[in-house]
C-alpha cells in the first residue's frame, strides 16, 4: 500500500515536541485545536504564514515537514520543465534560448545546487 | 517478500488491550512517526477495525505487526485472539501484509539490553525514543492493573522487533547504529 512519504509529518514534530493540539493552535494564532487537527489528518491544508510558523516551531524546512505535498509538486513542476526544455529547442537557436534550455536541464538532471548565475559580460 | 526500502518501509504495529489498542508508526527502524492509544468501550471488535482503517487510512502502512496468538508463550485471552486474527483479515482486506511476531521474539530481541520484563524493555525503548518518555507510566505494582499506556510501548517493540527481524542491507545497518541505539538496532 505504502508507495511514498506521508503528504505531511507535523503531527509526528508536534507529538516529538510534547505538544498538545490546542498548544500548538495558540502558537499558531488558531482558534481551536480543531484546526490543527484538521492540518495534520489532511483535511485543511495550512495558509503560508502558517507553514511559516510551523516551521519555525518545529525548526525543520517546509519541504521536509509537508514531504508527500513537496514530492508531488516537484515531480509535476520538473515533468513540466521537461516539456518546456522540448518546446524551446524547436524554436530558432541563439545563444540566450541556449543557456535558458541549458539551465532547464541542468534542473531535471538533478542539478538544480549546481545553476550557474555567472554575471552577465558587458557588451 | 516486500520490495522496499528498508529505511522508508513504513510499519504499523499495534498491540490490542482489553480496554482498546496501542499504536505505533515507523518509517524504517529509526524513525517513529506516530504513537498512542485507541480507546474503545462498546462494540470492541467493530470499534477497534474502524479506528484501524483511519489509521491505515492516515499513515497507508506497508505492513501491519500483531503479535502471534497461537504461539505456546502468548498469553492473550481469547477476544483478543480472535481480534487480532480478524486484524489480519482486515490488513489483507486493506492491501497491507499483514505479520505477526511471537512475544518470545520480542523478549529475545531486547534480551541484548538486558530487559527482561516489560516495563524494562519500555525503560529500553524510551532511551532510543525519548519522545515516548512522557507516556511511560509509573512502574505498577504486583496488586495493580497495568495501565492501558504500556501497549504503546508493546506496539513500538513489536515495531522494532519486526524491522529487526528482516535482513537488512549494510548501508542500513551502518546508517541505524547510533551510539544510543546500538543494542537494539543491529
Amino acid at each position: 500500500m505504502q508507495n511514498d512519504k506521508l503528504d505531511n509529518y507535523l503531527r509526528s514534530h508536534r507529538k516529538k515536541l510534547g505538544l498538545t493540539q490546542r498548544e500548538v493552535a495558540f502558537i499558531l494564532g488558531c482558534q481551536s485545536g480543531a484546526k490543527v487537527s484538521r492540518y495534520e489528518r489532511l483535511g485543511r491544508v495550512p495558509s503560508l504564514t502558517t507553514i511559516f510558523a510551523y516551521e519555525a516551531l518545529f525548526q525543520k524546512p517546509a519541504r521536509e515537514l509537508f514531504a508527500g505535498i513537496y514530492d508531488r509538486v516537484e515531480r509535476a513542476a520538473l515533468r513540466k520543465v521537461r516539456l518546456l526544455v522540448n518546446r524551446l529547442k524547436k524554436r530558432r537557436e541563439n545563444p540566450a534560448l541556449a543557456r535558458k534550455i541549458e539551465n532547464l536541464r541542468a534542473l531535471v538532471d538533478g542539478g538544480a545546487e549546481e545553476l550557474r548565475y555567472e554575471p552577465l559580460r558587458d557588451a | 517478500m516486500i520490495d522496499m526500502r528498508y529505511q522508508e518501509l513504513r510499519v504499523l504495529a499495534v498491540d490490542p488491550h482489553p480496554r482498546g489498542f496501542g499504536y505505533a508508526v515507523f518509517e524504517g527502524p529509526a524513525r517513529l512517526v506516530d504513537w498512542g492509544t485507541k480507546d474503545t468501550r462498546t462494540e470492541k471488535e467493530r470499534a477497534t477495525l474502524y479506528k484501524l482503517e483511519e489509521l491505515v487510512t492516515l499513515f497507508r502502512p506497508a505492513v501491519i505487526v500483531v503479535e502471534n496468538c497461537d504461539h505456546p508463550k502468548s498469553r492473550r485471552n481469547a477476544r483478543v485472539s480472535r481480534l487480532i486474527e480478524r486484524i489480519l483479515l482486515a490488513a489483507h482486506a486493506f492491501g497491507v501484509h499483514g505479520r505477526t511476531l511471537p512475544i518470545a521474539t520480542v523478549y529475545k530481541t531486547f534480551a541484548g539490553t538486558g530487559a527482561g520484563t516489560k516495563y524494562a524493555i519500555a525503560t529500553a525503548l524510551v532511551r532510543v525514543f525519548p519522545e515516548l518518555m512522557v507516556r511511560l507510566p509509573r512502574k505498577r505494582k504486583p496488586w495493580q492493573t497495568e495501565d492501558s499506556r504500556m501497549s504503546i510501548f508493546d506496539a513500538v517493540a513489536l515495531g522494532l522487533t519486526y524491522f529487526r527481524s528482516l535482513r537488512r542491507p549494510k548501508t542500513a545497518r551502518a546508517q541505524t547504529a547510533g551510539p544510543q541505539d546500538t543494542d537494539l538496532h543491529t
